[in-house]
């Protein structure tokens, strides 16, 4: 075959396809119902059932709607749990504008700093061209939000209830980016004049009043103190009074999220096991710690996974819920789709050239909230907690199978008491710096 | 102010914006209604009459459903003018399937040559991750659709219709991409283990093999040749010979394509007047025809949109559609969302800045096929046939006025004998300077 498609090859591909009935048969199926409902395999239903031995008790499913806030729904998703432990609770969720108003306020100052840090940068280098890409999108990373509750709290959702805006973001998202891309063009011609940087920091204070005048606008002002009351399992009421969301959370969350670390798998050969990562630019506030990762094998992530599920709390997760998902029977396996034989295409890459080729990358955090073990603790399914709503999936819950957690699950927070000494060591270790578009550098959505 | 955010600081926003009740009442309406619904300006609507002193005939709405080909159809109400005069037909609706099927196509083939000819660089440098994020994507440009149609024909919608793939084209596009970055993986590994070029161009072949099958499975197979039977205006029916797309493009198609130029109005400070630009990743066919755009400013891209016009012929034109756009009253007016006003904010900068900054870009195709001219012959509005269904807009058409014209269009591809002949003598004379895919007049229109 030559650089250009002849029409000789043309001919030759026709004459192949026209070669096997099915083929007709396939394109007559998929011209009326569309890809993914034909290859739906329908042996699964009958294997991959919602039912699990080890399960943490759970709420009712939250709904990110259309917001890219996965991270902050699966990380508040864990710590309910906690809330509803401590105070004996039927239910209870925990806000995710309030997370959200402080993460789109501290990017902003984030980026207004690394665009003053970067004034000597051509603007058309692939650095700015990341920077300004995406200057405050709503994804995020597990320690990003720790960043928020060390330094904002936490607060139920009564406190600060979803608004338009928060449930959709795009317009919100499309202004606040154009303010910023605005103040950027401005910081870098005023550096070019000989700027210091506390000039900068000047102009900065006010661009940073506009963010968060228009924050407040279209998500409303967090509360600094308010009143918590509700009813336990035993219909007692509960009243927490004029409760800061920082007390809040050191009194009914009770978590030292500092024990908390992020275990990785990405196979690739770039990047070598038991070694700790972090990403170059990527973070949300300017003082909070960095990104840190560990890198392990994918078996070791199991173990961790089910240690803390067996303990009876949730673990935050990172994958690619692009990949083989079902969002009506709640699957997440690649015996959902059987695309090979309806296209008769071979689709098989190994992790490690998914993600050099950009194939796939995480994209989603959830929940993990169960897991199916059969002898000597070998997983055969995992139940995970969506932010979908409780129309997807069964009543928003997705199981999993074994073998799309060692595909495409990349991420897992545990409790840092799981790992092995060496690993604690490993963690601690100074990371290796990745680029900022390295692919383990993506945020959840 | 220091690095950080500090509490103070947050104390003083909000003492800042606790100081002013405007704060608070728009802070009702946004988080009742949400952003564009409190800052319509109704005045300006208003005023966006959907009347226009000159108006060519253009057939019924189509729709691109969840696609991104926006491009083809552009390109396809360009042309179907031609047809619906010339048959005197109401309406005719050329096939976007059929060119889609090649687009993807030629797009694995570009794509895949692509990955051999950069198999030495590393796999995440910049020309192989734009290649990855734009080649299985839907969008385009309209040399694009040129290659498309001089290679392949056109042909009527009915002989090759819309399907559940064609419209709504995640999961062919996702299939697309895991087949072809596993494609690319392996060709880059034979090239670096220094394999014979024609063992590589066999694999290839191989890998294309496969890709036209999943073509032919989600959107069926394109008509080799097909006989068009219809009823003209008066009811009076016709039949033409049996014919191939190529030939029936060659046979109806009486305007030469190659007469059209690209005008553009890029305001990049590395990008000179008066000059065409290209960029050799840019596109879907290898040895097509090259994406060029001639930088040759604003007005004298009106001057030949107004004079295409007149003689009847609409315009594909491409543009920021995102950009001060109210999508289901079809109106693109500069000031339509007063978003500075609800927030108290400005918004300002140029189109220098914002096209630099990337807030801004050209992200859409669609067709001028009307203008309002003053007493003075100046234009106020343009009549613009979009390909977002009948249900948005004045059944379809969107109004756009002349300030919309100035800051969101970027380009208008008009027939030669429209543009002043300086201009096209400029044009002629000028050599196409190759530059790098790294600014956001290179991304494809969707």
């Amino acid at each position: 075959m030559k650089e250009y498609v002849s029409l000789y090859d043309l001919q030759t591909f026709d004459k192949n396809f026209q070669r096997n009935s099915c083929n007709a048969l396939a394109a007559n199926a998929v011209a009326s119902a569309g890809i993914d409902q034909v290859a739906v395999n329908n042996q699964t239903i009958r294997t991959l059932t919602h039912n699990f031995n080890v399960e943490v008790e759970g709420g009712t499913v939250t709904n990110q709607k259309r917001s890219g806030r996965c991270w902050m729904f699966a990380a508040t998703n864990v710590m309910r749990f906690e809330v509803m432990k401590n105070l004996n609770l039927a239910n209870m969720e925990l806000s995710q504008n309030f997370p959200l108003f402080w993460d789109k306020l501290e990017k902003s100052n984030f980026f207004l700093e690394n665009i003053i840090k970067t004034t000597n940068e051509e603007l058309s280098s692939r650095l700015l061209a990341y920077l300004l890409a995406s200057p405050l999108g709503d994804g995020g990373q597990w320690d990003m939000f720790v960043n928020i509750v060390n330094k904002y709290g936490v607060c139920p959702k009564e406190a600060m209830p979803e608004t338009i805006s928060s449930s959709n973001t795009m317009k919100m998202d499309k202004l606040l980016t154009t303010l910023l891309r605005k103040d950027a063009s401005i910081l870098r011609l005023e550096a070019s004049k000989g700027a210091k940087t506390v000039t900068l920091r000047g102009l900065k204070e006010v661009m940073m009043s506009t963010i968060y005048q228009v924050l407040v606008i279209c998500l409303g002002k967090p509360p600094v103190t308010f009143t918590y009351e509700t009813r336990d399992k035993k219909n007692a009421f509960v009243s927490i009074k004029d409760i800061t969301p920082k007390d809040f959370f050191a009194k009914y969350v009770k978590l030292d999220l500092s024990d908390y670390v992020s275990i990785i798998n990405a196979p690739t050969k770039d990047k070598p096991f038991n070694h700790s990562f972090t990403v170059k630019f990527l973070g949300n506030i300017v003082e909070g710690s960095k990104v840190r990762y560990l890198n392990l094998p994918i078996e070791e992530l199991k173990r961790l996974a089910i240690a803390q599920l067996k303990d009876g709390q949730a673990v935050w997760f990172g994958s690619d819920v692009g990949q083989y998902s079902d969002r009506v029977n709640g699957f997440l396996s690649e015996n959902a789709y059987d695309y090979k034989t309806l296209l008769s295409a071979d689709f098989t890459m190994d992790k490690a050239t998914r993600l050099d080729y950009g194939e796939s990358l995480m994209t989603h955090a959830m929940t993990l909230t169960g897991v199916n073990l059969e002898d000597k603790d070998k997983p055969t399914r995992w139940k995970v907690e969506n932010s979908w709503g409780s129309e997807t999936g069964k009543n928003g819950f997705y199981v999993m199978d074994d073998s799309w957690f060692d595909q495409f699950t990349y991420q897992i927070v545990v409790n840092k008491k799981y790992l092995t000494k060496e690993e604690n060591k490993q963690y601690l270790a100074d990371p290796i710096e990745l680029e900022p578009w390295d692919p383990m550098g993506s945020l959840a959505l | 102010m220091k690095n950080t955010l500090s509490l103070d600081d947050i104390a003083k926003f909000d003492k800042n914006y606790s100081s002013n009740k405007d704060y608070l009442v728009s802070e009702r309406a946004v988080t009742k209604n949400g952003i564009d619904a409190s800052c319509v300006d109704d005045a300006l609507k208003n005023q966006v009459n959907p009347t226009f002193s000159v108006e060519i005939n253009a057939g019924t709405i189509t729709n691109q459903q969840k696609s991104g080909r926006c491009w083809m159809f552009s390109g396809l109400n360009v042309i179907r003018t031609a047809l619906i005069n010339k048959f005197e037909v109401k309406n005719l609706e050329l096939s976007q399937a059929f060119l889609q099927f090649y687009d993807k196509l030629e797009k694995a083939n570009f794509f895949l040559e692509k990955m051999i000819a950069l198999a030495n660089e590393d796999y995440d440098s910049r020309h192989n991750v734009f290649m990855i994020d734009t080649a299985f994507m839907d969008g385009g440009h309209w040399a694009m659709f040129v290659n498309l149609v001089k290679k392949y024909g056109i042909c009527p919608s009915q002989f090759m219709p819309d399907s559940i793939v064609s419209s709504n084209t995640s999961e062919l596009n996702s299939t697309l991409t895991t087949l072809l970055t596993k494609d690319a993986s392996i060709l880059r590994k034979a090239v670096k283990a220094k394999k014979e070029q024609s063992e590589i161009e066999n694999m290839k072949s191989d890998m294309l093999n496969e890709v036209y099958r999943i073509l032919a499975i989600s959107l069926g197979l394109p008509p080799k040749s097909f006989t068009l039977e219809y009823k003209d205006k008066n009811d009076k029916f016709a039949r033409l010979p049996q014919m191939t797309p190529v030939e029936f493009f060659k046979t109806y198609i009486t305007i030469d394509l190659d007469d059209y130029i690209s005008l553009c109005d890029s305001p990049l400070i590395s990008w000179k007047k008066m000059a065409s630009y290209t960029c050799p990743y840019v596109n879907n066919m290898v040895n097509g025809e090259p994406v060029v755009f001639f930088n040759c400013g604003i007005e004298p891209m009106k001057k030949a949109v107004i004079n295409s016009l007149k003689d009847h012929e609409p315009v594909f034109f491409s543009s920021d559609v995102l950009s001060q756009s109210i999508r289901k009253e079809g109106v693109l007016a500069n000031g339509i969302l007063k978003r500075e006003e609800l927030f108290h904010v400005n918004l300002t900068a140029d189109k220098q800045t914002r096209v630099s900054y990337r807030s801004s870009f050209c992200n859409h195709a669609m067709t001028f096929t009307g203008v309002n001219l003053d007493d003075n012959g100046n234009p106020n509005r343009y009549k613009v046939e979009n390909s977002w269904g009948k249900d948005n807009g004045t059944d379809g058409f969107f109004v756009m006025d002349d300030a919309w014209f100035d800051n969101y269009v970027f380009q208008v591809l008009v027939n030669k004998k429209y543009i002043d002949q300086d201009i096209v003598k400029t044009y002629e004379k000028n050599k196409l300077i190759e530059v790098e895919p790294f600014n956001t007049m290179w991304m494809n229109l969707d």
